[in-house]
């Protein structure tokens, strides 16, 4: 069964004059194991796109499944629970509380999971992560990369079945991005999950399973020639 | 609490800001209580102290104790078992060795009688000469065993003991017999007015040109007393309410700020009612910090203030107002409430 099915979704912001399209009628799946991206210009959809998937919004028309099931018409309480519970989010913008140090940041998660076993302990996480030495830190006194590596160890904390990440890399050099998304490389592969990344970069493709490109709201999944062919483009 | 502690240790010049507002704010509201309730207690201890609740006086005296004179013929039918006669008088006590001189009253009483005070030291007047005094003369310049003119008198009247706590209309009391009393006011010993009937029970028939009140009517119509207590009140709840509007804006301005970091938390499915709990959970730290260091602030004060200043904690009263202070800081949450309810997760993205 499919982690993530989208079913002819659409999303449409504003109304009469104003109204644009962000996201024309779109199919989506994602599987476990699956680590999935998303490339395509700035203000093609892929941010709405990945947002309705991690039921940030609901869309305009179609339907959202999550596991298997409808969460389309789904209370503001249920999607909030369904994220807590299903989505590790790095978002575009900041992921992190600010008074909070890194070790707070996941120990919060606790705070509202009190029965849930964690498959990897904290320590594990900071140990694979290689941010032990920042636990004490808040997020200002972190750089870009070892914050994404942060939101990374927070968005995985709580076991969710699905990572989602918008532009994980941006603010990183090239060492560094291609450091993170092997790392959710091997979230997806090794530990099972369902990962979706959107980029710009071309040059993070090498461990992704499946590449699709957003153009003006359409999305398209590309086979192993369209991967080449956006992959010279961008050379 | 965990978050609400976290992010006032982490921002804690901010948060400083609003425990000084709450401190500044408590501070002047207890003080301001403190010497509503002294100058209301300066007025109506020696009231208070009347052993019965309801007061016969002169008709035209407009509840005033001040002006009311009651003949013998007006009191007879009331004095009998169980009431007792009260004549008040205001005068000006000098120390003759000194020329301090004091605002006061007498209180002329049957010295074996129900109205007779508590000697706290010394002893009662056996003699026509001879006072009682409440204990605050001292703050004045005289003590026990000192002897005073009343009203320029060239008799000579010896503070013989003291009392606690009986002012009337902001000046101590002197207690002395009637016949004293009768002889400041009047001239002469044998002229049987007093100023008022003091009885445990109601009065029936009631004698011609006489008018009977509560105690409390008798205290509110002491002149000057509504008044004060009145501006007292009003400054104290006008205080009160800014309390709301100031930590109300100042919360909503911090929570305005918080709007991009609010939305991170509902992205991460954190539900809107521990944002909220973290809200108010924040407010009553800050507050009872806040209150408890004006406490602290006002015992100072109280320490440190001269005594002829009416100042009094009534500790009832404090809890009260204290009560007040941090159920409106909880109150003024209410206006970010609105704000938290409607923050969108998308509100996370493109944030800092
Ligand atoms: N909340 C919103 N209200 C109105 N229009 C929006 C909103 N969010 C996005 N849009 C519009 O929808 C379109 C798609 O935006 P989206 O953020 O999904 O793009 P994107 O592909 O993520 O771009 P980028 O690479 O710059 O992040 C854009 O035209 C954008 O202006
Ligand atoms: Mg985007």
């Amino acid at each position: 069964m499919a982690l993530v099915d989208l079913k002819q979704v659409t999303k449409v912001y504003g109304s009469g004059h104003t109204a644009v399209t962000a996201l024309h009628p779109t199919d989506f799946t994602l599987s476990p194991g699956e680590f999935a991206t998303v490339i395509g210009p700035s203000g093609s959809g892929k941010t709405t796109l990945l947002t309705i998937m991690g039921s940030l919004q609901q869309p305009t028309s179609g339907q959202v499944l999550i596991n298997g099931e409808d969460t389309t018409n789904y209370s503001e309480h249920q999607r909030t629970d369904l994220r807590f519970n299903t989505f590790g989010f790095m978002l575009q913008g900041s992921n992190l509380i600010p008074f909070l140090t890194v070790k707070d940041q996941l120990a919060l998660v606790d705070r509202f999971n009190h029965h849930k076993q964690h498959d990897m302990s904290m320590d594990s996480l900071f140990t694979m992560l290689g941010i032990t030495d920042l636990a004490r830190s808040y997020p200002a006194e972190l750089s870009g990369g070892e914050r994404q590596r942060v939101a990374i160890a927070r968005a995985l904390y709580n076991d969710p079945p699905i990572i989602l990440a918008d532009e994980p890399t941006a603010s990183l050099d090239t060492s560094r991005a291609l450091q993170v998304t092997e790392l959710l490389a091997t979230i997806a592969h090794k530990m099972n999950r369902g990962v979706v990344m959107i980029t710009h970069d071309t040059r993070l493709l090498d461990t992704v399973d499946t590449v699709y490109e957003m153009r003006d709201g359409v999305l398209q999944k590309l086979d192993a020639s369209g991967v080449q062919k956006i992959r010279a483009a961008a050379v | 609490m965990f978050l609400a502690i976290k992010e006032i240790m982490h921002n804690k010049a901010r948060y400083l800001l609003v425990i000084v507002t709450f401190v500044l704010i408590s501070y002047l509201v207890f003080f301001l209580t403190g010497l509503a309730t002294g100058l209301a207690r300066n007025n109506r201890t020696a009231i208070d102290a009347l052993p019965g609740n309801y007061v016969l006086m002169s008709k035209y005296a407009n509840k005033n104790l001040l002006s009311s004179v009651l003949t013998k013929d007006q009191y007879t039918d009331a004095a009998k078992k169980g009431t007792s006669l009260l004549g008040q008088m205001t005068v000006v006590a000098e120390n003759p060795t000194t020329n301090k001189k004091m605002n006061s009253n007498i209180f002329g009483i049957n010295l074996d009688g129900r109205l007779r005070p508590k000697v706290t030291s010394g002893r009662l007047p056996a003699k026509n000469s001879e006072v009682l005094a409440d204990d605050s003369v001292t703050y004045y310049g005289v003590k026990q065993g000192d002897r005073i003119t009343l009203n320029g008198s060239t008799q000579k009247y010896r503070i013989v003991g003291l009392t606690h706590d009986r002012r009337f209309a902001t000046v101590p009391v002197f207690y002395t017999s009637l016949a004293t009393y009768r002889q400041i006011k009047f001239g002469q010993k044998q002229i049987a007015n007093v100023s008022a009937v003091v009885s445990p029970k109601k009065l029936k028939n009631l004698p011609k040109n006489t008018e009977q009140v509560t105690k409390a009517a008798l205290i509110t119509n002491i002149p000057g007393y509504t008044a004060q207590t009145m501006t007292f009140m009003l400054m104290i709840g006008a205080m009160i309410g800014i309390t709301l509007l100031i930590i109300g804006i100042f919360m909503y301005i911090l929570t305005i700020q918080k709007i991009g970091m609010y939305g991170v938390m509902r992205a991460q499915g954190i539900r809107t009612s521990a944002i909220v709990a973290a809200l108010f959970w924040q407010i009553l730290v800050l507050a009872v910090v806040g209150v408890g260091i004006g406490i602290g602030l006002l015992a100072l004060t109280a320490l440190w203030l001269p005594k002829t200043i009416p100042f009094y904690s009534d500790p009832l009263l404090l809890a009260i107002i204290t009560a007040a202070l941090i159920v409106m800081s909880l109150v003024g949450g209410l206006f970010s409430l609105r704000r938290i309810l409607h923050i969108d997760p998308l509100e996370a993205i493109g944030g800092e």
